[in-house]
């Protein structure tokens, strides 16, 4: 894990409206895992329940 | 990298989240919709709460949630029309109501007129010809 991840994940755990969330809960504790596959597997869920895919996404962040 | 650590941990240490307990009392999340397709996923709460939608005709409810894996799991309830609200009757307790009310006599009759029948072909054939050519 490297610096800015864990800075990432830091953030998350302390903001409380993340902490509670079990969406993002799970998310890390299957990243924290290494479950690589199921993880992309939930992102690609939360982003068509949410009316959009991951490449938009990335391209609206650029990421 | 240490010098960026400590560049982080200074900027970001001061934000500071309340850490409120989350208490939503007895409200229930959502709202009264003319189509199940409006609503959106951001009225979903993501907290674990299911949100109640009800359609403006009051014919269908609708329980949505978030779930682990990142889908919305979608529960349908369908309406029935129940005119007697004041004594609400399941549809056995109506099939028993209408049996004693009038059908349960019907049934006496029909039973009546088999004994009867059953009766005059119980008895021997002698005093059944007899009874016969007597009438």
């Amino acid at each position: 894990m490297n610096l800015n991840q864990n800075f990432v994940l830091n953030q998350i755990m302390r903001n409380p409206q993340l902490r509670n969330n079990p969406i993002m809960q799970n998310a890390i504790q299957m990243y924290q895992s290494g479950n690589e596959k199921e993880l992309w597997e939930l992102c690609g869920n939360a982003c068509k329940s949410n009316g959009t895919t991951i490449d938009e996404i990335r391209k609206k962040y650029g990421i | 990298m240490q010098p960026y650590q400590n560049y982080y941990q200074g900027m970001y240490q001061q934000q500071i989240y309340p850490n409120y307990q989350q208490n939503y009392g007895n409200t229930i999340p959502g709202r009264v919709v003319n189509d199940f397709n409006e609503i959106t996923a951001n009225e979903i709460p993501m907290d674990g709460r299911v949100a109640t939608f009800i359609k403006g005709d009051m014919s269908e409810v609708v329980l949505r949630k978030w779930e682990n894996n990142g889908t919305i799991s979608n529960l349908r309830f369908k309406a029935v029309l129940d005119t007697d609200i004041t004594n609400p009757q399941t549809e056995e307790e109506k099939c028993l109501n209408g049996v004693k009310s009038g059908v349960l006599e019907g049934i006496r009759n029909d039973i009546k007129i088999l004994n009867e029948k059953i009766d005059k072909l119980s008895k021997p054939t002698k005093a059944r010809k007899e009874e016969t050519n007597e009438s």
